[in-house]
Order: C-alpha cells, then structure tokens, then sequence
C-alpha cells in the first residue's frame, strides 16, 4: 500500500514537468511552430526559479521570475523562427545548449545547496481520502495548476476566438489574414507562451520534484515532451496520459533501484526515450489527418 | 426598376505596363444576377477583386448606393453588405464547419457558443437547401459542400446584400450543377443581388438577368434577358475575332521514321490533387512526327494530363502505351530513358535547381551526358552545347550564370532549349510560349517544327488558341472531365472550338466529332 | 559557401564584411557583458582564452584532437543537409561506432597485425555508424517520421545503451570498477606527433573533408545530391530516385560519424568510457550550421569551437567559471549568425 502510494505521488511529481512542457509546445505546434527549445525553457525555469526560490523562499516569485526568463529564451525562437524564417528546428537546438551554457554559468553556486523551503500545500479535507488524499491532493500549488492545465488550454483552444484563431494559423495562415488578423503576431504569442508554459515546468521540476539545482537537469524531457505531442494527437486534452506515462516511468526507475531490483538503471532510464520514439513510429504508420497543415511540410 | 447597390465608373487597373481592366462601367441592382463572362485573362477576377477591395484601382469610382468610396478594402466592403466566395475556399480543413463560421462571423463574441451557432447554421442551411453538418471536419467534405460552408458564412452575417461568386461551379460535378444553379435563383429571390463570374455558357443563359462580356481586359457589351439572349453572339463577344491560320500541308507520314514510336492513351483517367477524376475516357494518340495541340480553358485537366503521359502522375484506368509496349504507371525514371522529355507549366518551380549555373542546369536532362574521372565532363557539354542552334535561336544565358540571379524568362528559355537538345522521343511541352516575347515565341516554334522533322511525338498545351492553330498538326480540346477530338485544326470554325471549350455541363447540346 | 545577401529588405546589413563583422564583435561584447555582471574582466578572461589555446604545443594540440571529431562529425550533417536532410544525430552515431571499435579492438583484433587490423577497425567502426543512422533512414523513408526528433531521440538512446554495456557486460573485469571497456590492444593505436595528443586522425579528418567536397563538386553522384538539395521536385522530373539517393547520403553520414569514433578509441582514448567523445557529435552539427554546410570552410569553423572548448578548462581555471561557460559563447556566435546571416544557401 505505502509502495502504490509512492509510486503514484512520484508519478504525478516526475509528469508534472513534462505536462507544462508538453502543453506549451502543443500550443505552439498549434500555430505551427515547433518549440524545440522547449528543453532550453524548462532548464532556464528550473534554474532562474531555484535560484530565486532560494534566496527568497517563495514559489510564487520562483516562477514569476521563471516565466521571464523561459518567455525571453522562447522570444529568441520566435524571432529566428518566425522573423528570420530559420529551420525551427534547428534554432531551437541551439537555443538548448545556450540555456545548458547560461544555467551552468549562472546556477554554479546554486550546485548542492538545499532549498530550505517546502512548498507542499495539501489541500484541506481532500488530502485525507485514502490514496488519492497522499498522493494527488499532497502536492504544491504548481502541480495543482498542472492538473487544470490541459482542460484550460483545450477551452483555450477549441472554445474561444484567440485559440481558434491561434489553431487556423498553424492550418492556414492565409485564411487567418483573410479574416483580418496577424498570423505573425499570433505565432510570437504562442512561442513565447510555449516558453513560459515549459519554464514553469521546470521550476516545479527544480523547487519541488528535486528539490536540487543540477547542471543540465532537464536530460532531455523537453524533447520528449516536443516528439509527444504528436501522441496526443495535438489535443491538448489528450496531454495527461503521454505526461503521467512519462512520469510513471521515472517512478518505477526509482522505485526498482530502490527495491533492488536486479535490473539495470540505464535500461529503465533509456524506457521513455524508446518509448518515445515507438510511439511516434506507430503515429506515422496511421494516417495524421490532425496534424497542423503547415508542420507536414517539414516533416 | 430596382435601385442600383454597386457600380463602377471607369476602373482602370494596371500590373506594371499591363492593364488587366480598363475603363470598365458596371452596375448592379437589387436582386438581380449579373453574369460576368469571358475567356481566361479577360479580367473578370481583376474585376472582382477591386469590387472586394482586395486590389486597389488604378483608376476610377466605386459607388454603393451611389455614394463614392473613397476608401476601399474587404472589411469595408463586408461592413456593406459585400461578401464574395473565393475560388480557393478561405476555410480551415482540420476545423468543423461551426468553427469556420465562428471565425468568419464579424461580430460572434471571445465564446464559442456551439449550441447557438450550430442551430443558426443548420436553420439557414434548411432555408436554402443547403447540405451542411455543422459538426463535420471540413477536410471531409467535397468542394461542393465546402462551398456551401462559404455561402453560410456571408448568409449569417447579417448584413449581407451582395454575393460575389467567383467561377463558382468550377469545383462541382456535372450533376451538382442544376442544384446550384436553383439555389442561386432563390438567393435572388430573396432579395440578394448576386454578381456571378463564369466562362460557361449554358449556367449565364440558365440565370442570369444580365450579362457583361470582358475581353482583353475592356467590356465589349452588356445583354439584357429582356432582350433575349443569342448564344451565338454571345460566343462571338466572349472570342473576338480570330484568324484561322490555312491548313499546311500534311507531312505526316508513319514510314518516315521507322524506329519511331507512338504514345497511345487508352481509356485512361487522371485523379487532380483533390482526388477528384479531372479527366477520364482519354483515347488519343501521339504520332512521331506530329505536334497534336491541347486546347481548353485552363484548370480543365492540362497538368494533370502532361504529369500523367510523364509518368509523375498515376493513371487511375486504363493504359499508356509506346508503340506496343504498356508503360502505364513507370516512373518518370524509366520515361526519361525511353526518350519523353517534359517542359513544365513553371519551370523554374520543376525543371530548375536555383543554385546552379546554368550549364549545370542544361545537365539536367539534357544532351547525353559524357563522364570523366567519374565526374560529368563539364568541357565537354560546354562544346557540344555551344554547337547547337537551339542555344542560341533561344538565347539561352551565359553558362556560368547561376540561375537564381537570372530573370524567369531566361530560364524558361533554357529550360525549352535544354529540352530540345536532349534527343527526345517524346516532347511533352506545357505553355512553351507563356510570358515570351514575339522572336522567342517564333524560335520556339521553328523548333517545335525541327524536332517534328525528326520524328518526334510532340505534345503542345496552350492557352491560346491562335499559336495551337499555327503548330498543331491535330487539334485535341479538353473540357468537362474529358478530351473531344483529335481533330483537324482546318476543319473547325473558330467558333465551334470556342463552344467546345467552354463546354460545361452534361446539358450542353455540342456533341464531340 | 559565404554569406548570402540576398535579402533585400535589410538594407544596412547588405554588407557581407559588416555582417561578418557584427558576427565577429557582437558575441565578444554581449559574453563581456556577462563576465562583467558576475564581477569577472573580461580582459582577463579573453587573455585566459588566448593562453589557454596558444600557450603551448599541447594545448593547441587539442585543439587539433577536439577539431578532428568535430571536422568529422560535421560531414556527417554536412551531406544530409545536402540532401534536404538534418542528422542532428552524429553524437549517437559516433559514440555506439566508438564502443563498437573499443571491443572489436580489444576482443577479435587484439593479436592481429595493425596493417589489417586497424583499417579493419575503421570498416568496423563505420558500419557500426551507418547501422545507427539506418535507424533514423527506416523512420524517415518507411514510417515518415521527423528526422531531427528521431535522430535527437536515438542520441539519448544511444547514451543509455552504452552507459548499460559498460555498467554491464562490457565493464572492463580488470578495470577497479570503472565503467569501461577493455582496453585496445596497443600496436592498434595510431601514432601520436609533436608530443601532443594530435594522432593521425586529423589527417584521415581533413582527408575526408576534402573528399566530401570533391564528391560534391566534381563527380556525377556529387551532381545528383546537388539536384536533390536544390530543388526536390526538379530533381523527380529529371527521373533521380529521391529517397534511395537520401537513404544512402543518410547512411553515409553515419559512417563518417563512425570515423569519428574509431579515431576516438584508436587515438586518444584507447577505451570507451560513459562520457568519451560527449558534446563532439552536437558541437560538429553546429559546426556545420556556422558555415552553412560547406565543406571546407567546415575545416576552420572546427578549428573555432575546438578552441573555444578547449579554453574553457584555462577560463575554468583563472576565473573559476565552469567550463561550459565557453558554450555560452560558442552560442552566441552562432545565434549571431542565424539572427543577421543571410539566407542560408543551401535551403
């Protein structure tokens, strides 16, 4: 019983990162801009918000102070992706390893020190219900937000005219401008929410889920988290299951290592990334009727 | 008589030194439908197009409800009452037709209420019996329905008074036609006036109350229905008048050129980009030494037909054959080999690499390369190439030119002078003329002659009439799905070749040869 | 080859020296800026870079050892990217041929003679690359997938899969626990000169550098990769077989990256180690993007980062910055150059 419990408030602390990632890099897929630098963001996030985490003890600030600088890595893919028509894909992957440069640089003497706070809220009466109680409902602020992430930007997305209109860029952009609208302008804003979205993964990933600054600490999930947007299908809805997969998979690594179990750490940690890659193989093999017209012309 | 709601006063617009409308007057009333007829580059679209505000005018007034507008672009011209159904649907395929309609609808609210929206929808698609899902992806729907999606766009907005449809039975089948046509009707009857550009004859005489002919980018005349319309002065407007070049003699004979062979199309289909049959039943041949011409009003199946004869395209029936052998669905790979050479509607989208020079270019599918040390024996094509007349009759540019500086006329001559020296079997050229000036049409054309001479099957697509009458040898005519023809180019009025091309519907009482 | 000035709108930055220039000088200030904000002179820290790769025959010795991978691993983007392909996976090719090469070399051509054994070790090495970038090849021509997202993914992969031999069965028994292979038979390593770590792989690295530059420029199947880079849809209509021609470069790619890794275990390593040879298949990818693919010019680009890499352990020391700081830099200069560059030319 106290195992189940562990491995499910795992799960939900190891997807939660991936979930805002995902989310946001969705968003921007949607206006057909693939936010490679996603990764980038999260580890800016993580850095900028521990950092301020620990000198100030508060997570709100943290991520405030994240979502800056997430938005302003994101504002540099935007203006080399959209402005200067760069491959994305491309500048986004430089756009990493700038923020692997920056966060090492910055976040040196934030190596190994502890955090000295705590940002576990449980929420009242809720937390007391067996299993759910410990596990979804003993979390932080920044996870309880991740849980109505993915219905908010669904509503975004399908329900409101800024979504629609953010969608009909990633589909036709000449269609958005016949109604009168910027299709430039609305990929800027859908860049740099990616951006923000992917930052405040990483402070939850950073202030809560380590409770660590490590120097490339994100290894990849923001990659992860770009490729499996295709798995949801670009429905943002759809963004739990590919996030808590992901998140489940981290736990049990932990948990095995943990038990002793003789198998071996790399083969459990190298899972997500295979899984990764199968899953967009049997994507590819099926039609992809939902995929934003203007993504198919790069891939 | 009704009040007049748009008119123009002399609009003139010109691209650069070319005037696509000039001094043009036209007027609409209330609830009438006035038809705009002519052939392809009469400037109806031009028209159109200033009337949405889209273009600006060069010159000239726009007046709704006879007031002068100074300022003029399609939110003004939605802001009164104009609305316009484009040729290319302005919709979203991966959105239900609810959220297209949200997107379009000026005034719809942040929310999407899909409850209200959809019962809007569907009570003014009952209206007018149109076939609409407000649930249905836009991508699953035929052309048809997509346009009806763009008519209860502008039949929600409120204010709509004006509908503007451009070739708007382009994208329907033969049978979808007659229901249209009705719908139109009960629209005017409405009280809508309706501004309809068509080239098909048998929809204006169906419709319309009133018909302005454009040509060359002027109004010749308006018909009045009151007047009765005569569809063979009609014709005569829309076509001016053209000179039937003499018939040459015959120089086509089948044992001049013993080891020539002929490309046969039997029965063969062809699926456009929509998965749509844009041509089917085509049974024609083309003869070693003889240039059979391509005639139609353009968009009726030319690339289709040219990618397919090349093997880019897949036949969806029947059978290709040279000479006796069956190469229905080879690759471009293999046609190349057997002698097929293909210049492309745009060639410098198909036929050329933008960064290199222009003798690299001329490599590609070109003279029989020779190799060197494993490479292409540059020098060598240099010299060959340098022989030919071809290259300089078409003035092809300098070799170490690198083709993204030069002008698309330059290349358009180097790709018809690459072709012509590469020793083709079978010469499948697409608009070889288009945009030339008149020395390098004549060269094109002598060349054409040239390689006539030696027993190649040559195939010409054009849009204009004249130069087929000039080259061809046979004279093919593809309109409504099919191919009418091959026939003599003597043998035809001019006037009966205009009828067949704009041949629309099944309706349509001109039977083929 | 250079920058293109193509673009008609920026007027001010038509100039292909003032954009080279502002590619030059925009790095060092904006760097300089950060120096200053953490409280360091950037004097002293462009003093340390200068030093830290001229001060001796060794040091600029590694720059040479860090170019020849990265030379390398370049060519593996540069042909792909020739074929309207991205192989941002040379740092997965490279490594797994390197581990290949390590116990190949250690196991079954331990007592061969070198004059067999190590041009044997190369075909080893270079099969064990185009085997891992056939991966990405099936997901790209069979099942349509991205390449990059594939080839960024099988990078991962490939890291995992090596840290578990070596953790696992290849864990060299004699090794005081390390996770690392046996080591290669000695008369199979290259020779070393100057007293540096500089082997004969730079040679072997400049030599294929200049054979990828022949091979595109002067020989019949260079022309046909050239169709297919400039434009798709000519190069269909004038009857090349696309994806069997993309295929191919794709695999070949992935053999050069297997160079890159032989010459990593045969020159200065001797042993695969978890982290032998990390960042060089990244870095080289980027090489490549500096100088828009060519070639050539790929030569001196190496040369750059292989020195600003090697700085950062001199910078690392007399300012204490991590040395990943030097990838701030790198970076920089490279974001420079995507921000005002002209179009690239071979889009």
């Amino acid at each position: 019983m106290n195992d189940l419990i562990t491995i499910l408030s795992s799960t939900i602390s190891a997807g939660t990162p991936i979930l805002f990632a995902l989310v946001g890099d969705l968003i921007g897929q949607r206006a057909g801009i693939i936010s490679l630098n996603v990764e980038g963001c999260m580890l800016v996030g993580a850095c900028a918000g521990f950092m301020t985490a620990a000198t100030t003890g508060s997570l709100l600030l943290a991520t405030l102070v994240a979502m800056i600088f997430g938005g302003l890595l994101a504002l540099c893919q935007a203006f080399l992706a959209i402005t200067r028509k760069r491959n994305m894909m491309a500048s986004g992957f430089i756009l990493n390893f700038f923020a692997v440069g920056l966060t090492t640089f910055f976040g040196r003497n934030f190596l190994g020190r502890s955090l000295g706070a705590d940002f576990t809220w449980d929420i009242p009466i809720l937390c007391e219900i067996p299993v759910l109680g410990p596990t979804v409902f003993s979390q932080d602020p920044l996870t309880y937000f991740s849980y109505l992430l993915p219905i908010l930007a669904w509503f975004f997305l399908t329900r409101t005219k800024s979504g629609l209109l953010l969608c009909s860029v990633g589909e036709a952009p000449e269609v958005t401008e016949a109604c009168g609208y910027h299709p430039k302008r609305i990929q800027y804003a859908a860049v740099i929410a990616a951006g923000v979205l992917a930052a405040i993964g990483g402070v939850q990933m950073s202030t809560v889920y380590t409770i660590s600054w490590a120097n490339d600490m994100v290894n990849g999930r923001g990659f992860i988290a770009s490729a499996v947007v295709v798995l949801c299908a670009w429905k943002a809805e759809r963004a739990y299951i590919p996030a808590y997969i992901f998140g489940l998979a981290q736990a049990l690594q932990v948990f095995l290592q943990v038990k002793g179990v003789p198998i071996s750490m790399y083969v459990t940690m190298m899972m997500p990334y295979l899984m990764t890659l199968a899953a967009l193989a049997i994507i590819s093999i099926s039609k992809k009727p939902a995929m934003p017209e203007k993504l198919k012309i790069i891939s | 008589m009704e009040p007049i709601i748009l008119q123009t006063k002399q609009i003139t617009k010109r691209f650069g030194n070319f005037t696509a409308n000039d001094k043009i007057d036209f007027d609409l009333r209330k609830g009438e439908i006035h038809a705009i007829a002519g052939e392809n580059g009469a400037g109806k679209s031009t028209l159109m197009k200033i009337l949405y505000g889209v273009y600006p005018r060069t010159e000239g007034d726009i007046l709704v409800d006879g007031e002068v507008q100074t300022e003029w672009n399609p939110n003004l011209a939605r802001a009164k009452g104009i609305g316009m159904v484009f040729q290319d649907f302005r919709l979203i395929p991966a959105f239900t037709v609810t959220e297209n309609v949200f997107l379009s609808l000026r005034e719809s609210g942040y929310f999407l209420n899909r409850k209200e929206l959809k019962k809007k929808i569907r009570e003014m698609s009952d209206r007018y019996e149109l076939q609409v899902d407000p649930d249905a992806e836009v991508w699953r729907l035929d052309l048809g329905q997509r346009q009806h999606i763009e008519i209860i766009k502008l039949l929600l907005q409120e204010n709509t008074r004006v509908l503007i449809f451009d070739e708007p039975t382009s994208v329907l089948a033969p049978h979808e036609i007659g229901a249209f046509l009705e719908m139109l009707s009960s629209f005017r009857d409405s009280g809508y006036s309706i501004i309809l550009i068509t080239h098909k004859l048998h929809e204006i005489l169906a419709v319309a109350d009133r018909i302005t002919i454009l040509r060359h980018g002027e109004k010749v005349r308006t018909f009045l229905r009151e007047d009765g319309f005569s569809r063979d002065e009609i014709v005569e407007e829309m076509m001016g008048q053209q000179v039937v070049p003499p018939v040459k003699e015959q120089l086509s004979d089948p044992n001049r050129w013993p080891d020539a062979k002929a490309v046969s199309l039997r029965d063969v289909a062809v699926l456009d980009n929509y998965h749509r049959r844009i041509l089917e039943h085509l049974n024609f041949d083309i003869l070693p030494g003889q240039i059979l011409g391509v005639a139609g009003i353009s968009g009726n199946g030319q690339a289709e037909l040219a990618e397919a004869i090349f093997g880019a395209r897949k036949t969806v029936a029947g059978k290709i054959l040279l000479g006796n052998t069956d190469i229905t669905n080879t690759s471009p790979r293999k046609r190349i080999a057997q002698g097929f050479r293909m210049i492309t509607e745009d060639p410098l989208r198909d036929n050329v690499v933008p960064t290199f020079t222009i003798l690299e270019n001329m490599a590609l599918v070109g003279p029989k390369l020779k190799y060197r040390h494993g490479n292409v024996d540059w020098a060598a094509l240099e010299e060959e190439l340098k022989g030919r007349d071809e290259i300089h009759d078409l003035r092809v540019p300098e070799f170490s030119r690198v083709s993204r500086t030069l002008s698309g006329g330059n290349l358009q001559r180097m790709s018809i002078a690459r072709a012509a020296v590469s020793d083709p079997k079978v010469m499948i050229a697409c608009y070889p003329s288009r945009g030339l000036d008149v020395a390098t049409v004549n060269a094109v054309h002598e060349m054409l002659f040239r390689l006539r001479e030696e027993g190649v099957a040559i195939l010409v697509i054009s849009e204009d009439l004249q130069e087929l009458m000039e080259v061809s040898d046979k004279l093919l005519i593809l309109a409504g799905g099919g191919s009418m023809g091959p026939f003599e180019p003597g043998s035809l009025t001019e006037n009966e070749i205009g009828r067949m091309m704009l041949k629309g519907g099944a309706d349509d009482e001109i039977t083929t040869a | 080859m250079k920058l293109q000035l193509l673009d008609k709108k920026t007027h001010l930055l038509d100039h292909m020296w003032l954009r080279i220039l502002i590619c030059f000088l925009a790095p060092i200030f904006l760097f300089g800026i950060l120096l200053v904000s953490q409280g360091i002179s950037p004097i002293l820290a462009y003093k340390t870079i200068v030093t830290s790769v001229f001060g001796s025959t060794y040091t600029i010795g590694e720059v040479v050892v860090r170019a020849t991978y990265l030379i390398l691993t370049a060519m593996a983007a540069i042909l792909p990217a020739r074929v309207g392909l991205a192989n941002a996976g040379g740092e997965g090719q490279m490594t797994i041929a390197a581990t290949a090469v390590a116990v190949a070399g250690s196991t079954i051509f331990a007592e061969v003679p070198a004059v067999i054994a190590v041009p044997l070790l190369f075909v080893v090495g270079m099969l064990a690359g185009a085997a891992w970038a056939g991966i990405a090849v099936i997901c790209k021509q069979l099942l349509n997938m991205n390449e990059i997202l594939c080839t960024i993914l099988l990078n991962y992969i490939a890291e995992y899969v090596i840290c578990f031999l070596l953790y696992g069965v290849l864990k060299d028994p004699h090794g005081w626990n390390y996770p690392q292979t046996v080591e290669v038979a000695s008369h199979l390593r290259l020779p070393r000169y100057f007293g540096t770590r500089v082997t004969f792989g730079i040679f072997i690295a400049l030599a294929v550098a200049i054979l990828v530059w022949v091979v595109l420029y002067k020989t019949r199947v260079g022309f046909t990769m050239r169709t297919v880079g400039g434009n798709q849809t000519a190069a269909r209509f004038s009857g090349v077989r696309l994806k069997r021609v993309q295929s191919l470069v794709f695999a070949a790619s992935g053999a050069i990256a297997g160079i890159a890794g032989t010459i990593l275990i045969l020159g200065v390593e001797g042993r695969m180690r978890t982290d032998a040879g990390a960042t060089m298949g990244f870095m080289g990818f980027l090489t490549a993007g500096m100088v828009g693919n060519s070639p050539i010019w790929a030569i001196p680009s190496a040369l750059l980062i292989g020195a600003l890499d090697v700085a950062g352990n001199g910078v690392e020391i007399a300012t204490g910055l991590p040395a990943a700081t030097m990838q701030i830099l790198i970076m920089l200069v490279l974001l420079t150059i995507m921000a005002v560059g002209g179009k690239k030319k071979h889009e």
